[in-house]
């Protein structure tokens, strides 16, 4: 900043201010921002709906087709199982990350090690195909007939072995997203809880979880609709989820586009209700300095306002 | 000077890898009384409040506090140490202010109150909260039980951790440098909370680097320095004649920089 020479007098005493300018440039910059958003969609809308190959009728036909609906219900069911399998997985698997007994630690690593860095694509076919490698499976006394043990092909009908495939994967991501969340818990709230007589479960349930959901749960959203996407790579082992059934009618129809943006359709509306989901419980775990930072516009938070900032408290 | 001793330190000695924090301490505490703890940094107070809640172990050397044996039960004439659980519930009996503050972020001050009382005590919310309004009260905060710790100044926050710590009834109130994070001007209103307290005959151990507060409310004072115990005495004697060349040194350096707020009340 250029310093005023000496002689120059900066004049103390109020003078009146006029603010009506910040407030014009910021309408005029809105405008701008939503004018250029609506011209850049509708002008996609119209390429996409004048095209010859695209059959609205088709896309209303299949939006609700039983079949269709039936594939949307096995995508629902795949995100909803392996999201759980995964949380529970992905808990124990942070808990032992952060074990004080190495070996308990060295396990975890290798977990995270394998799962994270073999596509899922690949441990998708594996436990498909693991019927061929394995014929039969089950539990007993090693290096003995003693045991239960059935066909893997029975025990492992292919949607067991998706899930079972999305599920381990997705318990190494959730288990560094949790194990992120639980670092981010202060040492001296943990004290805290110490110092009042609260068992190291206790401290647990009521000191460190909650404080460690807040940091987790955006996340924990992003990452469940990544899985939500994911179910889709089941179509490679003929899982009859939404996307293998959209595959299904366009191969006898060719109408490939219009099935692609049904499929579209329904995985932007599970989307919307994981988003949602995560909003509502980001407000319920919200402190108040928390709410305050989202009470600060959207715009004006990617795009500080120059003056008149409001002060965010860290 | 004729009840007897409801803490007693035998011997009291610690270490980390090789360095000694704590070097045969004894100290006597009566019931009822309010013994400060004085010393430079690092000679090993916060060491010696943790070893007395059990926030931490000792290596060697024997504390008892009221009827308690601390980190073991006699299980037939044999010392056992406790289980997490003991160890745990050895804690709710003793209040613990530490200096930075710590209350429980997700929660209002209220319920950071009865958080205790409720969860680890078992008493009834109803109860619990009845309790705590007097507390808050008494601790200036009637107004703030809504209030989330990060909307609190910090003299607020810590006369609510205050309140958090009583709530439990303990049988002793220690306090980890309670006002030591706090600025100049908030540091009086917590140390008149603590004064009330020790007036009330509360049996508290604290560390502090307030002179004033130390002289005034302070029963007796012991100064640590290195991780020995190296002057136990009343003010008088301690800041008058100082029997150790290393207390008069720290005295001189700490009373040449110290900020003495006024007492209230
Ligand atoms: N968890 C720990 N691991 C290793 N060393 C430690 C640990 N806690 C404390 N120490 C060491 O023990 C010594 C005493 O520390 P302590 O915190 O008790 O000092 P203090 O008297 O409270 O100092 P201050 O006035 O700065 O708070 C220091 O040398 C410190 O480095
Ligand atoms: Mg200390």
């Amino acid at each position: 900043m250029p310093t005023s020479p000496a002689s120059t007098i900066i004049p103390l005493e109020d003078r009146p201010v006029d603010d009506s300018g910040r407030g014009r440039r910021r309408h005029v910059r809105d405008i701008a921002v939503w004018l250029v958003a609506v011209l850049i969609t509708a002008y996609a809308a119209v390429i996409v709906a004048a095209n010859p190959a695209m059959r609205w009728d088709s896309i209303g036909k299949f939006l609700t087709a039983p079949i269709i609906i039936q594939g949307l219900g096995v995508t629902i069911l795949l995100t909803v199982a392996s999201a759980i399998i995964g949380f529970a997985g992905g808990l124990v698997i942070a808990l032992m990350r952060m074990s004080a007994n190495p070996l308990v630690r060295t396990i975890a690593i290798a977990y995270l090690g394998f799962f994270r860095a073999v596509p899922l694509l690949v441990q998708l076919l594996i436990w498909y195909n693991l019927g061929t490698f394995f014929p039969r499976l089950g539990i007993g006394i090693p290096f003995t007939d003693i045991g239960l043990y059935g066909a893997t092909n029975d025990l492992l009908p292919p949607i067991t072995a998706c899930l079972v495939a999305i599920g381990l994967n997705q318990a190494a991501y959730m288990g560094e997203i949790i194990r992120g969340g639980l670092i981010s818990v202060q040492p001296g709230q943990i004290e805290a809880a110490t110092a009042l007589g609260m068992t190291r479960t206790k401290a647990f349930r009521r000191v460190i979880a909650p404080q460690a959901a807040r940091s987790i749960i955006p996340p924990l959203g992003n990452d469940t609709i990544n899985l939500l996407k994911a179910t889709s790579l089941v179509s490679i082992v003929g899982v009859g989820d939404l996307m293998t059934r959209a595959q299904g009618i366009y191969a006898t129809n060719y109408q490939v586009i219009p099935l692609l943006i049904v499929a579209s359709i329904w995985y932007l509306a599970l989307t919307a209700i994981i988003s949602i989901v995560q909003g509502l419980l980001e407000r319920r775990l919200s402190i108040a300095h928390i709410a305050d930072r989202n009470a600060i516009p959207l715009l004006d938070r990617l795009w500080p306002r120059a003056t008149k900032r409001q002060e965010v408290t860290p | 000077m004729t009840s007897p001793a409801f803490i007693r330190i035998r011997d009291l000695t610690k270490s980390y890898g090789s360095n000694r924090v704590l070097d045969a301490i004894t100290l006597d505490i009566r019931e009822g009384e309010t013994r400060c703890i004085i010393g430079p940094s690092g000679s090993g107070k916060s060491t010696l409040l943790r070893c007395l809640n059990a926030l931490t172990g000792f290596d060697s050397g024997a504390l008892v506090v009221g009827s308690t044996r601390v980190g073991y039960t006699d299980r037939d004439g044999v010392l056992k140490p406790w289980t997490p659980r003991e160890a745990a519930s050895f804690r709710s009996r003793i209040g613990f202010v530490a200096q930075h503050v710590n209350l429980f972020s997700h929660r209002t001050v209220i319920e950071n109150v009865i958080e205790g009382p409720v969860h680890v005590l078992g008493i009834s919310d109803t109860v619990a909260r009845r309790r705590a309004a007097d507390l808050l009260a008494r601790v200036g905060l009637a107004d703030k039980h809504d209030s989330y710790p990060i909307q609190l100044s910090g003299g607020q926050q810590q006369r609510a951790a205050i309140a958090r710590a009583l709530a439990m009834e303990p049988q002793v109130m220690l306090f980890d440098e309670a006002t030591s994070a706090l600025d100049p001007e908030l540091v009086a209103e917590v140390l008149n909370v603590m004064a009330a307290l020790s007036a009330d005959g509360m049996t508290m151990v604290v560390v502090t680097h307030e002179m004033r507060f130390a002289q005034e409310a302070g029963d007796r004072i012991a100064v640590l320095d290195a991780g020995r115990l190296i002057e136990d005495g009343t003010a008088d004697e301690v800041f008058g004649r100082p029997r150790h060349a290393r207390t008069a040194e720290f005295l001189k350096d700490h009373f040449a920089f110290s900020r003495q707020p006024a007492l209230a009340g």
